[in-house]
């Protein structure tokens, strides 16, 4: 475990120590998830990258977070003092992963970090504004039954505490998570209420967010989804590229947590698309005659980009 | 992005409501070119490019004060604006004598926009609503409630308006007494960028000085 001082507290995450010669990997996890259910990526890029899974939305220890200081912005901008942190230079190549509830994070974090971004890779999840012109397909909806649940003051609250090995669980079964990482248990009462107050701080951004220009990402994305995702139908290339100027979408047979129940999968087509970008940034260092920012190393250990669609 | 991320940053600190919202502006729009109504002058989605001059303009209100500051710099070096933050830095200097020497707002002004004209520059908070050098900022503000219109908060209408709106602008047509506190923001302009700083001036019965030089 780690820790570094950010904008407004502490803020703990889980990977691997600093090393300022690394490319850096950040994992953004979801709803109700914790960093740990990133083992499986923290083992297989620990060795050539600076692996990083911070606790977000007030899931690391027993402190009520306010409502306010989990909207998407706020979040960026707690991430934002974490990678400041790691890499003062910025000079390191970064690639951002979020999955679920990661995702709006991550991809507010990349629209604040602009050109200074590799790559962000999205898992079954969607931006905010993505989520928001969603809302409005019955087929959506039906999926997202729980997100307006979470809405209803007092009740939402008294249903998950009073009946933790209930909804989770059945969250946990539906998404086809395996029951070894299970965690939702394990999580304390205020951290899952916590986690549960992120829907309503995105939830009111939605409007705005609805009604706001996308704003396109100029670094090239990755989303992954399941084709069986019981949370999130798979996205439309159209849907996505409105927010993302160099966008490739992989559908897999799948659920919900591909990257626990499918890790093998997962981290051999996240290898291929960070190997291609680094690959690329490697060619603009030698043709700008800079020296190459990061090792062959780190890309010969990856596998060579994977057919995309 | 930047004024929503600079709003979002004042509000995880404890900020609940705005004099107004944060303005980012970068390149040729911090000269306020091209800018023909006040709508305009709100952030939009530009992206800013290497060696361009930035300026961010933010007025929270917090504990009751409202803090309204202004703050130009360049995304990496820019020779220009060092030249013009210099002499922004001199003007800065010399305003509390001048505000406790000369005493007459509209004199203030005219004073202001010749030092503009003799070092060559354009005079950009001509372009502001009323073209002010200046408004005043009170204490006791409520936080209320965060309800914006125009970026302004209902505080802003409310402090400017109750109080009679022109003894409130320091402009050229100002006339009356200084006395209090006053965010004061020239805006100088060259071919290509703006600049300016916001602070708040303390004016006393004899003399003038900056809030922050009492730390």
């Amino acid at each position: 475990m780690s820790s570094v001082t950010s904008q407004t507290g502490s803020l703990h995450w889980l990977g691997t120590p600093n090393n300022d010669k690394k490319p850096l990997l950040l994992f953004l996890h979801g709803f109700p998830d914790s960093p740990a259910l990133w083992k499986h990526q923290i083992d297989y890029f620990s060795e050539h990258f600076q692996v990083v899974c911070p606790f977000l939305g007030g899931t690391y220890g027993d402190s009520p977070l306010p409502t306010s200081r989990m909207r998407s912005r706020s979040i960026a901008l707690e991430l934002t003092s974490l990678l400041k942190a790691l890499d003062p230079s910025e000079e390191r190549p970064l690639f951002i992963v979020g999955h679920d509830l990661g995702v709006p994070y991550a991809w507010t974090l990349a629209q604040t970090l602009s050109g200074r971004l590799t790559g962000l890779i999205i898992l079954n999840g969607l931006s905010l504004r993505q989520m928001a012109h969603r809302l409005n397909s019955p087929n959506q909806l039906l999926r997202s039954y729980y997100m307006l649940f979470f809405q209803i003051p007092w009740l939402s609250e008294k249903v998950l505490t009073s009946w933790p090995g209930g909804l989770i669980p059945f969250a946990y079964r539906l998404g086809d998570l395996p029951r070894e990482h299970q965690i939702g248990e394990t999580l304390t009462t205020t951290a899952l209420l916590n986690s549960m107050h992120q829907y309503r701080a995105l939830l009111r951004e939605l409007p705005q967010t609805f009604f706001s220009k996308p704003l396109r990402l100029t670094s090239p994305v990755l989303a992954i989804f399941g084709n069986e995702d019981p949370f999130l139908y798979p996205p439309s290339f159209d849907e996505l590229t409105l927010e993302a100027s160099q966008l490739t979408i992989r559908i897999l047979e799948g659920k919900h947590w591909l990257h626990v129940k499918e890790h093998e999968k997962i981290n051999s087509i996240l290898g291929g698309f960070i190997h291609d970008q680094l690959f690329k940034l490697r060619q603009t260092d030698r043709s700008m005659g800079l020296s190459p920012r990061i090792s062959s190393a780190a890309t010969e250990s990856l596998p060579l980009a994977t057919t995309t669609t | 992005m930047a004024a929503s991320l600079v709003d979002t940053y004042l509000q995880d600190h404890g900020v609940t409501a705005f004099f107004h919202a944060a303005y980012a502006w970068w390149g040729d729009r911090t000269r306020f070119k091209g800018v023909k109504s006040y709508s305009q002058y709100k952030p939009t989605d530009r992206q800013i490019l290497p060696g361009e001059v930035f300026i961010l303009d933010v007025a929270p209100i917090y504990d009751g004060f409202v803090a309204d500051v202004g703050y130009t710099s360049s995304l990496g070096e820019n020779p220009q604006l060092t030249k013009a933050l210099n002499f922004l830095g001199n003007l800065k200097e010399e305003l509390p004598s001048i505000f406790s020497e000369v005493g007459k707002g509209s004199e203030i002004c005219r004073l202001v926009n010749t030092k503009f004209q003799n070092a060559g520059y354009d005079n950009i908070h001509e372009k502001y609503p009323f073209a002010i050098l200046g408004h005043r900022v009170h204490e006791r503000v409520p936080e209320t409630s965060d309800v914006r219109w125009w970026h302004f908060g209902w505080q802003a209408y409310w402090a400017l308006t109750s109080r009679g709106l022109f003894g409130q602008l320091l402009n050229e047509n100002f006339e009356g007494s200084l006395e209090g506190l006053w965010a004061i923001e020239p805006h100088i302009g060259t071919q290509d960028f703006g600049a300016k700083f916001e602070e708040i001036l303390v004016v006393g019965e004899k003399n003038a000085y900056w809030l922050e030089d009492l730390q």
